[in-house]
């Protein structure tokens, strides 16, 4: 099994939906939710990492697009991060408690670092299966 | 040399003013006649932090032929947020108005749509607040884990729309339980109900759109433990031993 890194910007995660409306948006169509991980399917992925760098203030839309997309990652068994957060953008995340739930990381570089370490603690625990499920994982 | 502010600084900025500074609640003054219980100190819960399925609810209605700006819609809803709200449930605004990092007051009974019923004492922070749209989030004991954002836009057709939206699922298992057994359907009709008023207040009478979509339908075990900071069993627990306190108070003094 592969691990590779999938950067977003955040922009395309924003903006791709087309039923973002002025005050509004529905719920993210199944079709705008499959192009994220169309390239990279959950076989080959373990993160989903958006690139935050010249961000916006996140307004209550964005954030709940990312609840729907931490969702989503979490049907796919993918972890979230997010690189280059502004320091408003990362008090919203705290305030909000995403980053809870969403790993903030620094720089690319870091992602990087972060993806290979994933990826040696999968080949790992392929292994050496445990059964273990993380707080974030239902029963 | 100081580094020039780029025009995402200077948004930056200016949405700063928007949002709460705190992350648990604080009430500053009482108003008269309301209960504050499982409030103080409480602390924020998102979505993915309650127990019961995610559901994002959507209610808008057209304000067709009332010539009201969305910003004018917002004023008068903070103004009057509590007017609109079912006789029977008192939600006590703030004591400087719908503003970012006050918490209001709710006293109300379960199951929400008649007088009578289980008592339940919890608030909500005010976490964003602007010309054009204000959010709730909801603490620890509260029926939902979760926010609500009050908002008022033009469509296309330059027609002012006023919505309320939610990201929310239930904060513990016996919450999830009346949800499933009909609070969810109750509370629903009573946001309508609520826009319908504010259509009303504009002399408009369109049907109020809904847009209910499930979007974690699972539970979430992981934090069954929500239940011990469940804002109607402490209500009732406190309503039952008004008594005993009663009688301390009277002995001490």
């Amino acid at each position: 099994m592969q691990y590779s890194n999938t950067i977003l910007p955040i922009e395309q995660v924003i903006t791709s939906s087309n039923s973002i409306q002025n005050g509004c948006f529905s719920a993210l169509s199944h079709k705008f939710l499959s192009g994220i991980s169309m390239p990279y399917n959950a076989e080959t992925t373990s993160t989903i990492t958006l690139n935050c760098n010249g961000l916006e203030p996140i307004s209550s839309h964005g954030v709940y697009l990312l609840i729907k997309l931490l969702i989503y990652a979490k049907y796919q068994k993918k972890r979230l991060q997010v690189f280059g957060l502004s320091v408003h953008n990362r008090y919203i995340f705290e305030i909000t408690r995403l980053n809870k739930f969403i790993d903030i990381i620094d720089s690319n570089t870091q992602h990087i670092e972060k993806v290979h370490l994933a990826s040696t603690e999968n080949v790992f625990s392929q292994e050496e299966p445990d059964n273990e499920s993380n707080s974030y994982t239902n029963r | 040399m100081n580094p020039t502010p780029t025009p995402t600084d200077d948004k930056e900025s200016r949405d700063e003013i928007y949002w709460a500074h705190t992350s648990s609640l604080k009430v500053s003054k009482v108003p008269t006649g309301a209960l504050n219980l499982n409030v103080e100190g409480r602390r924020l819960l998102s979505p993915l932090q309650g127990f019961g399925q995610m559901w994002q609810k959507t209610f808008r209605i057209h304000l067709k032929g009332a010539s009201v700006q969305p910003a004018e819609v917002i004023q008068m809803w903070k103004e009057n947020f509590p007017n609109f709200w079912p006789k029977w449930e008192h939600y006590y605004l703030p004591r400087t108005g719908i503003k970012p990092g006050e918490v209001g007051l709710i006293n109300f009974v379960i199951p929400g749509n008649t007088p009578v019923g289980l008592p339940l004492s919890t608030g909500v922070l005010v976490i964003y607040a602007d010309e054009e749209s204000f959010t709730f989030m909801n603490p620890q004991g509260h029926m939902f884990a979760g926010w609500i954002t009050f908002s008022a836009y033009s469509d296309d057709d330059d027609c002012t729309v006023v919505q309320i939206q939610m990201q929310v699922r239930a904060n513990d298992l016996p919450y999830e339980i009346g949800f499933r057994l009909g609070a969810s359907r109750t509370e629903s009709k009573m946001w309508q109900r609520v826009l319908t008023e504010i259509g009303t207040y504009y002399g408009v009478t369109e049907p109020v759109q809904a847009e209910l979509i499930c979007i974690d339908p699972r539970v979430q075990w992981s934090q069954f433990w929500n239940i011990w900071q469940n804002a109607a069993i402490r209500t009732f627990l406190y309503r039952m031993l008004t008594p005993v306190r009663w009688t301390i108070k009277r002995v001490s003094h």
